[in-house]
């Protein structure tokens, strides 16, 4: 499996992007993962889920898992998001997450 | 509808200031100004009974205790003493400060001009470096407060004052124009939000424009970010420069006019633009920005002419046109934000502003020059 992630938007209008596969993940890093692709149904999601109208300063994501053969992407944001999926943005926002220097 | 009106503060002053003849004509200015101001805040609505409008401020501030319902748990309501909670109070004060700029430097009541309440939520998520405006409410992040500190990147947002003022202009701004949140309207929408929170902060200063350092967000980031600040409004373009986080890439000049689909169209990039222009001619007019340069920024805001799909063009012309409206054609004023736009690439001068000219409205140097000369 292949992840590739970006946040954008927010009030800073910082652009975060960030690829990862299944290797580069410990065993329960990626049971965890497997367990929250699954649970969104990411596969069967509509390709756009950003909402009617866009908020401001809200945080933008594009989701694209490849697996098996098989690819798919996802447009959404923090606040227009359905529940399902907020497990996987909030794993993926806090595996790319940047940190200072220490 | 009556659109131009004479801003109501420089009549105040001239009311407080002026000769015994300026101050007559000032205060009938002032009363028929006021009940004008009335007429396009009951406009919208049905009838409100007499008496039944909020008077004043009314601010709540929440607490979503680091989970995403809204509004939370209620910890101040208005009139109430400090919390203890720096976030919370930072957010009550804040607002209270903008609501203030809005009042008593433009005339308006509160976000949607009829005095509606101030709703913030503070402790938004774990880790949450953002803040937003939902359309209803303020939502506050409190940064990176669950890393170490040595690798912190983002303080909370209730920490920088124009950070509030920028989320609660995004409310007026949803009450007015209702600039579409995509590609250039979306960039205007971002910068007069930029523009009303820097304005909210000179304000508190009581700092003059050529005194101010036009940052936003200058107290977001840690020390461990090689930063002043989120943006910059006097050289876009240079707010940060950090390993981690990048260079800021905000443009000064349509010459470099950022085309990208992510971020609704790069509304927080190309805000620059927009920004800097305001930069220039609240500069060259000197003095306290939030009165000459503000007041056309929000006459221009709340004119029914600024359409909520208009280019950088149509606003500048419309900024044009509203410099000429309130301050004469050719006046000190109007020249600012000529040399203002230019100084980005964008002529505003007999551009398309997006609507079509009014008629019968006096400009206000004509106004002043009028009380000068009889005083």
């Amino acid at each position: 499996m292949r992840i590739t992630f970006e946040r954008s938007g927010g009030f800073a209008g910082l652009v975060r992007s960030a690829s990862l596969t299944s290797d580069d993940l410990s065993d329960t890093q990626r049971i965890e993962l497997e367990r929250l692709v699954e649970e969104s149904s990411f596969f069967e999601l509509p390709a756009d889920l950003s909402g009617d109208r866009p908020v401001p300063d809200d945080f933008g994501y594009t989701i694209t898992i490849e697996r098996d053969g098989t690819s798919r992407t996802v447009t959404t944001t923090d606040t227009a998001a359905p529940p399902s999926l907020r497990g996987l943005i909030a794993w993926l926002t806090a595996t790319t997450r940047r940190k200072g220097p220490a | 509808m009556i659109r131009c009106i004479i801003p109501p503060h420089m009549f105040e002053s001239i009311a407080e200031n002026g000769s015994p003849l300026q101050q007559q004509s000032a205060q009938s200015n002032l009363v028929m100004s006021a009940q004008l101001r009335e007429e396009r805040h009951e406009a919208p609505g049905a009838p409100r009974p007499p008496g039944a409008a909020p008077e004043g401020k009314q601010r709540t501030v929440y607490t979503a205790g680091n989970g995403t319902n809204l509004p939370g748990t209620r910890v101040r309501g208005e009139g109430e003493g400090a919390s203890g909670d720096a976030a919370v109070d930072e957010a009550y004060d804040g607002s209270g400060d903008t609501y203030d700029l809005y009042d008593q430097a433009y005339g308006r009541a509160s976000i949607d001009g009829s005095n509606g309440a101030l709703i913030s939520t503070v402790h938004y998520q774990v880790g949450y470096d953002n803040a937003f405006w939902n359309g209803t409410q303020m939502v506050y992040g409190d940064g990176d407060e669950n890393l170490p500190e040595a690798e912190r990147l983002f303080n909370r947002f209730t920490k920088s004052l124009d950070v509030i003022g920028h989320e609660l202009t995004h409310g007026v701004t949803q009450h007015t124009a209702d600039l579409v949140y995509l590609g250039q309207p979306g960039a205007l929408n971002e910068s007069f939000s930029d523009v009303f929170g820097v304005l909210v902060v000179q304000r508190k200063l009581n700092q003059a424009a050529t005194a101010a350092d036009w940052l936003v967000g200058s107290e977001l980031f840690t020390e461990n970010v090689a930063g002043s600040g989120i943006r910059s409004m006097k050289a876009p373009g240079t707010a940060y420069d950090d390993p981690v986080l990048g260079k800021d890439p905000q443009p000064a000049h349509m010459d470099d006019y950022v085309n990208t689909s992510s971020d609704n169209g790069g509304v927080h990039i190309n805000s620059g633009i927009p920004n800097h222009a305001f930069y220039r001619a609240a500069t060259e007019l000197g003095g306290f920005a939030w009165e000459q340069a503000g007041t056309i920024w929000y006459r221009t805001l709340t004119d029914a002419r600024l359409t909520s799909q208009a280019s950088f063009q149509q606003a500048a012309s419309l900024t044009f046109t509203v410099a000429g409206e309130l301050f004469g054609a050719g006046s000190a004023q109007q020249t600012a934000v000529v040399n203002g736009w230019n100084a980005v690439g964008i002529d505003p001068v007999g551009g398309d502003d997006g609507g079509p000219q009014p008629s019968g409205c006096l400009p206000f140097a004509r106004v002043i020059g009028g009380l000068v000369a009889r005083g």
